[in-house]
């Protein structure tokens, strides 16, 4: 293999790695933002629940 | 219809808009935005169920309101036209609550007033969707297009 040569496949194989740790990078964010996602619906389900249980409460007349 | 008729219908439209989203692990905000709709249509189904239209529908108000306001916080931090649109039909039905709670109301006000939320709540589910169907629509093709291929160059070329 020619230096030329060995150059060529040293550069598809850091390409390749920057692609892959590309796709890891958008994964995580995407993890993290679903992250936040799930906090949030969490909450907002928790709020609810309080809501409607109280709701039922008063309806019961308890 | 049927009311258990129509929970059904609609439970199944929200469901597999948030099944067709949770293929897309890339796009967490449609997985979020199907989830949170989710939510909301269950509890305002369990608030149906506790009281009588149309004073069981006296918070959807409050919780479109909300979720209207994270669906423009999602598209402020994240753009895209699904997210817009979507907060855009939030608010329309934002004003579609105004409307009727504000103004003297009849019954063909609240006639008006269920057959506009659900037009609008249908045309969330499909701004909602979008991302989601076209991930698997794309997928699929993806998938096809090589078979398809094969089969076409397998068929032999008619009138030559």
């Amino acid at each position: 293999m020619t230096p030329g040569e060995e150059i060529a496949v040293l550069k598809a194989k850091v390409e390749s790695l920057i692609a892959d740790l590309k796709e890891v990078k958008d994964d995580t964010e995407s993890l993290k933002r679903f992250q936040s996602w799930l906090i949030g619906l969490w909450t907002g389900a928790g709020i609810i629940v309080g809501i409607i249980g109280n709701s039922i409460k008063t309806k019961l007349g308890l | 219809m049927t009311a258990a008729g129509q929970i059904l219908i609609w439970g199944a439209a929200v469901c597999a808009v948030v099944g067709v989203n949770a293929f897309d692990r890339r796009n967490p905000d449609a997985l979020g935005v199907s989830l949170m709709i989710l939510m909301m249509w269950c509890a305002q189904i369990i608030l149906q169920s506790l009281y009588t239209p149309p004073a069981s529908m006296q918070l959807d108000s409050i919780m479109d309101l909300v979720a209207g306001l994270v669906v423009l916080a999602a598209w402020w931090t994240r753009r895209s036209a699904w997210k817009l649109a979507t907060a855009v039909l939030f608010l329309v039905m934002i004003l579609n609550h105004a409307a009727f709670w504000l103004s003297p109301r009849g019954e063909e006000a609240f006639l008006t007033y269920l057959k506009l939320r659900n037009s609008l709540f249908a045309l969330q589910l499909l701004c909602v969707a979008g991302p989601g169907v076209r991930y698997v629509g794309n997928r699929v093709a993806g998938a096809l297009s090589p078979r398809l291929r094969r089969h076409i160059g397998h068929v032999p070329h008619q009138g030559s």
